[in-house]
């Protein structure tokens, strides 16, 4: 489909009112798979020939999902979307600033903050999790467009992004005014994320029963949510290394971990994945340090498989020789979590005292910790034997 | 070439022949009959004079003469003759390491301990990523940390040295130092940056100081050495200030300050000797420009003729062939080959397919190498990059720039060394 753009004369100061379907070479069919890492979508060829691609970052909250009804409100909140936009190269020269765009959200990643409301949810299936685990948005037109303003640094605009959103096995059109900003890296914005950045700010409301859900009786749920986004993207995909000492492809590995476990909540599929990737890194200390530091650091894994964790973590310690202090130290976190008190605080005293004056406040701090709660156990475990 | 089997050189047939074959062998660059003797070769451009490489290569890629381990840095490779030289950093140390061109076997190294500076940022491992000089029989090198050496380029034997931060209380960037000393007639000449002591001018045979001169910051990107109007020039550019130093006595002879986020560069500056022109890039919170220095009224002027964001290098190197100057633009996201029109700063294509890159400019041609460790040989035009041939060569992280003598080129990450023949 061409794009053209009908300019109305009489509302030329205010508004360029624009219907743009995307061009036949960057049509899509169907929202892309993650990536290798997971950590974003595979951006389709078209679409990286079309212009500027900035990826969706991970944030604090960059979906809400909220309904009120006369007793209760819900407000259900994610930062683990991954997606891409795509923005022309040249933006100054360009009649509309958003050219394509997509988005997968886990539907286990959204959640109230309570466990048991989370779970009451999940009994509902109100978000459809056993037919399709991941909500998806596929940008197919932008229209409304008005330029607010064009600084050095910053391009404003608002406009309306229209696009298919998909749940439940469903495909329904919404509408979603938003206001976008691309902001230049400049040393303070690099602050906040490495590039050049893409900020979309909007809402639109979204009814479950479009979706196919249908409420049992007696439990009352608003017919209607309100999706509140605030979606920030950068040119630096977040599947790239940034650390020269790590292979990308390793990188990519890892990421993929981390994806299975902590945002698509598959801990069969993931501690399949690790294994395999363990026995090809069985010889690298770094790779194996940062296996079980996943597993025992990362927050909002479920599943954490600690027999996993010392099994790379004590591999890496017997290839540096004890001397290294973050793995001394992520042992220690291990017997921690394991219950073996005793245990952590020797583990920790060893990071402690191999790092020397090197040692943070936090290393000595969490020994302190660990030394106080093993005083305060009358029933300290015997070592397991991992 | 010359022919010479005229009537005045005329002897026997079997002479020559072997005359004959001679002179193909040096056309074809067979022996290291050319150097590489500084960062960014010949004339500090990433241009070589060497013709005849091949057009294409067999599916495994170039033909490898030698591969082996090195070490960790990114500093490039000089080569004279039958030797070459870089620098690797092994724990602690930086170490200067002689290996043979033909071979690869060492020749010799010398370690030096350069703890690693209270300021460093560790993103990019401490280097080391500046890289020697040679002049006459003596290796110039400065580490990431600023220690300063003058060796005997035959033994690697420490002739004089100094230590910038200790002496002169210099704190090196956050990332390292990584400009490249330029050698100028019997001086040796460091960008350090600070007070008073931005520019600093040694004298090549005792290590005495021959100048300082300036405030500026300190900076990642090497000085180049200009012709301005018929005069010689060191051009640096350091934080937010481009400026041009008599290079003999460091006085200033024009400077101009640019935008104040242009504070990060790493790439070097291209000089334009018809036209004046100087080309700059840096990537994060800054883009390309083009500098005019114009001699007016006896006295140097220096104006800005246009700035972009479009291109962006972050610490890779341009080439500028003609009206165009082709980069690898991109910091930490995705990498386009692109070029710009030198006089205007119009982007003239963008196109996909490397990751960051390096490149050499030869023969009409570009080679090519990606931080992927992606090597390739290509034909640039306005148009766009025809890539004629494609090898994978090295592991990634391949940041350094290779170094092209006669038909072997030489190329380096951050583990090991190799040399290939890209001849026909």
């Amino acid at each position: 489909m061409l794009a053209y753009v009908v300019t109305l004369r009489s509302f030329r100061r205010l508004a360029l009112v624009a219907l743009v379907g995307l061009v036949s070479a960057g049509a899509v069919a169907e929202v892309p798979p993650r990536s290798e890492g997971g950590q974003t979508l595979e951006v389709p060829e078209a679409h990286l020939d079309l212009g500027q691609v900035y990826y969706l970052l991970r944030g604090d909250t960059q979906v809400a999902l909220s309904s009120e009804t006369r007793l209760a409100r819900i407000v259900l909140t994610s930062g683990r979307a991954v997606g891409y936009v795509v923005s022309p190269f040249d933006l100054e020269d360009a009649e509309v600033p958003l050219l394509a765009g997509a988005v997968r959200l886990p539907v286990v990643s959204l959640g109230t903050g309570s466990g048991r409301s989370d779970r009451n949810i999940r009994a509902l299936d109100l978000l459809g999790a056993a037919t399709q685990p991941e909500i998806t948005f596929e940008m197919t037109g932008v229209r409304d467009l008005v330029t607010e303003a064009v600084e050095e640094d910053v391009f404003k605009y608002r406009l309306t992004v229209v696009g298919k959103l998909g749940g439940r096995g469903i495909a329904k059109e919404v509408v979603v005014p938003v206001e976008m900003t691309v902001q230049l890296a400049t040393w303070n914005a690099m602050s906040r994320t490495m590039g050049d950045m893409v900020i979309l700010k909007g809402n639109f409301e979204v009814k479950p029963g479009d979706f196919g859900w249908q409420p049992e009786e007696g439990v009352e749920i608003a017919e209607t949510f309100r999706a509140d986004l605030f979606l920030v993207f950068s040119t630096v995909s977040p599947d790239k290394r940034r650390d020269p000492r790590i292979r990308q492809q390793q990188w990519t590995k890892e990421l993929r971990f981390l994806t299975l476990l902590r945002d698509l909540d598959d801990p069969e599929a993931g501690y399949d994945y690790g294994r395999a990737y363990l026995r090809e890194v069985w010889d690298d200390v770094g790779a194996l340090a940062r296996m079980a530091s996943t597993v025992v650091d990362q927050p909002d894994i479920r599943r954490r498989d600690l027999g996993f964790a010392m099994q790379a973590a004590r591999r890496a310690n017997e290839l540096s020789e004890g001397k290294e202090g973050g793995i001394l130290a992520t042992m220690a976190q291990i017997y921690y979590e394991m219950g073996d008190l005793a245990a952590a605080v020797e583990w920790q005293k060893k990071a402690v005292d191999q790092l020397g004056e090197d040692a943070p406040d936090s290393a000595r701090a969490i020994l302190e910790s660990y030394q106080g709660e093993a005083k305060k156990s009358a029933d300290i475990a015997p070592r397991p034997d991992p | 070439m010359t022919d010479r089997t005229s009537s005045t050189f005329r002897r026997s047939l079997p002479t020559a022949i072997l005359i004959g074959l001679f002179m193909a062998g040096l056309a074809l660059g067979a022996a290291p009959a050319q150097q590489w003797l500084q960062w960014g070769g010949p004339n500090r451009d990433f241009t070589s004079p060497t013709q005849g490489l091949a057009q294409s290569w067999p599916e495994e890629g170039p033909r490898v003469l030698w591969r082996r381990d090195l070490g960790d840095g990114y500093a490039a490779i000089v080569v004279d003759g039958d030797h070459l030289f870089t620098m690797i950093r092994r724990g602690d140390n930086d170490v200067v390491v002689a290996l043979e061109a033909g071979t690869g076997k060492t020749v010799w190294e010398t370690e030096y301990a350069a703890p690693i500076a209270p300021n460093f940022h560790p993103g990019f491992a401490p280097g080391p990523s500046s890289t020697p000089a040679i002049a006459g029989d003596r290796l110039f090198t400065v580490g990431g940390f600023l220690q300063f050496h003058a060796l005997d380029k035959a033994s690697g034997e420490i002739l004089w040295s100094h230590d910038l931060v200790e002496e002169m209380g210099i704190t090196p960037p956050g990332r390292g130092y990584a400009a490249s000393p330029l050698v100028y007639r019997d001086l040796v000449i460091l960008t350090p940056g600070g007070e008073d002591k931005a520019v600093i001018a040694f004298r090549q045979a005792d290590g005495e100081v021959a100048w300082k001169s300036q405030s500026f910051p300190g900076t990642y990107s090497s000085p180049v050495l200009a012709n301005v109007d018929g005069e010689e020039q060191i051009i640096v550019t350091m934080g937010s200030e481009r400026a041009g130093l008599d290079p003999m006595t460091g006085e200033l002879r024009w400077r101009l300050t640019v935008r104040e986020e242009a504070t990060t560069v790493f790439s070097t500056q291209l000089w334009g000797e018809q036209d004046h022109l100087l080309f700059g890039s840096s990537a994060y919170a800054d883009g390309s420009r083009v500098i005019k220095v114009a001699k007016k009224d006896g006295k140097f002027v220096a104006e800005e003729l246009w700035y972009s964001r479009k291109m962006r290098i972050h610490h890779g190197n341009a080439i500028r062939i003609g009206d165009y100057v082709y980069g690898s633009s991109g910091d930490f996201g995705p990498a386009f080959l692109m070029a710009l029109n030198v006089r205007t700063g119009e982007v003239a294509f963008r196109q996909r397919g490397f990751a960051k890159a390096n490149f050499l400019h030869v023969d009409g041609k570009l080679i090519i190498l990606d931080e992927e460790g992606d090597l390739a040989i290509a034909t640039p035009s306005p148009e766009g990059i025809e890539v004629h041939a494609r090898a994978h060569v090295l592991e990634p992280t391949a940041w350094t720039v290779p170094t092209l003598v006669g038909t072997r080129l030489f190329v380096r990450n951050r583990e090991e060394i190799v040399a290939l023949d890209l001849g026909s």
